[in-house]
């Protein structure tokens, strides 16, 4: 044990004697100091929060990311190269000591820079939230939504592969009726069902003006006492930021009612036990909604059956007749409040400490037996195959040969590579949302554990094996 | 003594072949050498550049590893971790941590070998008075001059106390002070029954130090064996006497020529060597405490390396110890004595020059008393001639 603290404590005073490493040190202290009194936001109070949040945290987790992968690479080869290592190597230490023993160094440099780093956000955060001349009703806002941690509840989203079948099959059905000629290859097959997709997705989106979109929730929690939140964001017209505009709409929400279903005995009328919903509105008249932006209304907790249902609808009552469209990731989604904001902006470290952990053992593998240089060239091609290959298998429509190529290449790809981007979490907490537990959890088994760990073990087997002797010195 | 002892390093069929990243052999660096290393010895492992000697080395600390044969250290792989608890290694150039100062040096490469903070320290010490750098403690080892980054690395690779201490170049970078007060080290750890196997380019030092060397060249074993052995030049004879006056000298001529029949031979005065004398200088002006800026010369060696093991121990006893003999301070007599001395002596030579002849009794028991005061007229004149 003394060997291994030895050389955590040699590679400490190492890491921080390197330039690169000083450089990014400056340059997180600078984003510490400047993002958050430099944001302007967006004009509100919860913007200025939001954004101050996320670019400070985001700035934070992206130069301590650098300086993993840089000091990774940089401390296992500094010492092979000018022989150092000869010396430690010569002494009763396995190398399987020394590798574990840099990357602990390398790791608690970085974890006591991310606790200061994150501490000083967090705390400027809670300064500028007192310190702002907010209205009592933005802070309420504020500390409902931003500073917060509450668990996103998503409606139940159709099967469109089923829907865009049969919409597919009642064209086909319609088309032959109508005496046309149809092209019944298979690629023109797969090109109308492509077509297919796209148009009930459009039309899942679409709420068209004097229509009800209803919205039907599962696995809510039971005997809630606390009350929902509804979050949601319209666009009319089109979806997009500009030329958006007050509409009109109309709440409802699904009051549970226990249908009666008569069973045999007491035991099959447990199992037969239904609710039926009956929708009540929110408010007597339809009420003005901005579009382009989110909003969020509170929601009584009884809307949610014994079972964990709810449902609710909402009617466009749009003055011009306008179309509104929302999209699936704006919801509306239910919100429940479970943490406050310094436990969720703490699972935030959390996640960032684990990203680093993956970081700096990827750099410390692979300058076990490559050169600096050649080290992080490959480390950043790792993490830009994983950007890659997410971004390939996330395309929603393939077209020719090489998207249906890149499709698979990236399938493949993620059974090994990590795709960091998957351990941005800046807008949980930016948004006041819950960073799940089994999210945590998820990132640590799926990426941590079966694909970080393994590359640590083949670096680790490869440095054990190397001939130390064979480097050149520089 | 043991027919079984195991050695401390054993090689058989040892070979070591460079490739290129396509695995096609570059140069075969050692070639199929077969060496033991045995408990006590002090091993020189000789050769030019190129011949192995590095290569050796690094496959004995398991820095490269055998393309062929068999290597042992201790009885195990050199690769074995517990093989390196035993072994110490100063490289041929100090890799030491620059940033790190003297005793932080010491203290990182002691908790390597898991020494506890206390031992540590004192180990430290104790090393830092041996080679001399006490008062440089607290200095970065990246401002060291090069013999001072080399006393350091020879600190390290005793703070463990190792049983095998493999030196590389070991004076390399040393004054002539350094190197006496190295080569004393080695002495005093072959005594303690260590085994210490060093490479070096200086052959003056590997003989003075060295029971046995190895000579390689082109990774083979060109010569080995002990210096004794190698080095004696069988073909002739050599005798060392006091200074003789003239006429003893002639005589000495004659008889010689008589005796060798034409064949050269040559008499002159022997000379000390270089190192003997700078060291008498350096010697005297520290006696008359002259200041220096530089290394003071190393102090005593650290206790926990002259305590010794419980075999050697009993060793000890069996053999009875050896004290160092301390010199006697003798006033310098005056000129005209020295010359009388000088005259008796001569004339003692003089008749041990005489043919022998039968002698009565008597002449023999007066000759037996000649040379036990030839005995110790010698004594007597190696301090006048040393006072001069």
């Amino acid at each position: 044990m003394r060997s291994f603290l030895a050389i955590v404590k040699l590679t400490f005073r190492n890491a921080i004697r390197s330039h690169i490493f000083q450089l990014l040190l400056l340059i997180l202290i600078l984003s510490i100091v400047l993002i958050p009194n430099n944001i302007v936001g967006d004009g509100t109070a919860r913007g200025y929060i939001q954004i101050s949040l996320k670019y400070s945290i985001a700035a934070v987790a992206f130069v301590l990311a650098l300086s993993s992968v840089w000091l990774g690479c940089y401390t296992m080869t500094q010492d092979v190269e000018s022989y150092q290592l000869h010396m430690v190597i010569s002494k009763p230490v396995s190398r399987v000591t020394i590798w574990l023993a840099k990357w602990t160094g390398i790791n608690l440099i970085h974890f006591l820079l991310l606790l200061v780093a994150s501490s000083a956000v967090y705390f400027t955060i809670i300064w500028q939230f007192n310190r702002q001349d907010f209205s009592k009703e933005e802070k309420a806002k504020i500390t409902n939504e931003v500073m917060v941690g509450r668990r996103v509840f998503y409606p139940e989203f159709p099967d469109i592969n089923k829907l865009a079948r049969e919409a597919l099959q009642k064209k086909l059905q319609l088309t032959k009726q109508q005496g046309k000629e149809i092209d019944e290859s298979p690629v023109a097959q797969e090109r109308m069902l492509n077509d297919m997709r796209r148009e009930v997705l459009s039309r899942l989106s679409e709420i068209p003006f004097g229509t009800v979109r209803v919205w039907e929730y599962n696995n809510l929690p039971e005997e809630l006492k606390r009350p929902l939140y509804l979050r949601y964001r319209f666009y009319v017209n089109k979806i997009a930021t500009e030329s958006q505009r007050l509409t009109n709409g109309m709440w409802e929400v699904g009051v549970p009612k226990l249908e009666e279903e008569k069973g045999k005995n007491v035991f099959e009328q447990a199992k037969l036990k239904k609710y039926e919903f009956f929708l009540y509105p929110l408010t007597e008249y339809p009420e003005q909604i901005m579009c382009g932006v989110f909003s969020e209304r509170v929601l009584p907790p009884v809307i949610i059956a014994p079972d964990g249902k709810a449902k609710i609808a909402f009617t466009n009552t749009d003055a011009q007749n306008a179309s509104l469209f929302i999209q699936r990731s704006d919801g509306p989604k239910m919100l429940l409040r479970v943490t406050g904001f310094t436990e969720n902006y703490f699972r935030a470290v959390f996640v960032i400490c684990i990203e680093l952990l993956i970081l700096s053992g990827l750099g410390c593998a692979a300058a076990a037996v490559l050169s600096m240089p050649t080290a992080v060239f490959v480390v950043i091609s790792y993490l830009l195959f994983g950007s890659f290959a997410t971004f390939m298998v996330s395309t929603s429509f393939l077209g020719g040969a090489a998207d249906y190529i890149g499709y698979y290449v990236g399938k493949f790809l993620l059974l090994g590579v990590i795709p960091m981007q998957n351990f941005e979490i800046t807008h949980f907490v930016a948004n006041g949302e819950l960073i799940e537990l089994s999210l945590i959890g998820n990132l640590i088994v799926s990426y941590f554990i079966l694909r970080a760990v393994p590359l640590f073990l083949i670096g680790i087997w490869l440095y054990w094996r190397r001939e130390m002797g064979l480097v050149i010195r520089k | 003594m043991s027919e079984n002892k195991v050695p401390i390093v054993s090689a058989v069929g040892l070979t070591k072949v460079f490739r290129d990243f396509w695995n096609r052999p570059k140069a075969k660096a050692v070639n199929d050498i077969d060496f033991e290393i045995n408990e006590g010895e002090v091993i020189g492992l000789l050769g030019p550049n190129g011949s192995g000697k590095s290569t050796t080395v690094k496959m004995i600390l398991g820095l490269l590893y055998p393309s062929a044969g068999n290597l042992t250290v201790f009885g195990q792989s050199p690769r074995a971790v517990e093989t390196k608890r035993l072994t110490g290694y100063l490289p041929e150039e100090s890799y030491l941590y620059k940033y790190l100062t003297a005793m932080e040096t010491l203290d990182f490469f002691g908790a390597l070998f898991n020494l506890s903070k206390a031992e540590r320290r004192s180990r430290s010490e104790q090393l830092l008075e041996m080679v001399g750098m006490s008062h440089a403690r607290q200095r970065r080892v990246g401002e060291f001059s090069k013999g001072m980054a080399r006393r350091i690395g020879l600190a390290q690779a005793m703070i463990n106390d190792p049983s095998l201490l493999i030196l590389d170049e070991p004076t390399s970078g040393l004054d002539p002070l350094g190197c006496k007060e190295v080569k004393d080290l080695i002495m005093m750890l072959k005594k303690r029954g260590k085994t210490v196997l060093i490479t070096s380019h200086l052959l003056s030092d590997v003989e003075d130090i060295c029971d046995r060397v190895i000579i390689l060249y082109g990774g083979k074993i060109r010569a080995t064996g002990t210096l004794h052995d190698l080095l004696t030049v069988t073909e002739s004879s050599r005798i060392t006497t006091p200074l003789l006056t003239p006429q003893v000298t002639d005589k000495v001529i004659k008889i010689l020529r008589e005796n060798l029949d034409g064949e050269e031979f040559k008499i002159d005065h022997p000379r000390r060597t270089l190192e003997e004398f700078f060291l008498d200088v350096i010697g005297r002006a520290k006696a008359e405490s002259i200041e220096t800026a530089g290394v003071v010369g190393g102090g005593k060696i650290a206790d926990y390396l002259t305590s010794e093991s419980k075999s050697s121990a009993i060793l000890s006893e069996l053999v009875g110890r050896e004290e160092a003999v301390k010199p006697v301070k003798q006033e310098p007599m005056p000129e005209h004595k020295v010359q009388e001395e000088l005259e008796k002596q001569s004339k003692i030579l003089e008749d041990l020059t005489v043919e022998p002849k039968k002698m009565a009794e008597p002449e023999e028991n007066k000759i037996t008393v000649a040379k036990e005061n030839l005995a110790k007229v010698d004594d007597k004149l190696q301090d006048l001639l040393g006072g001069k």
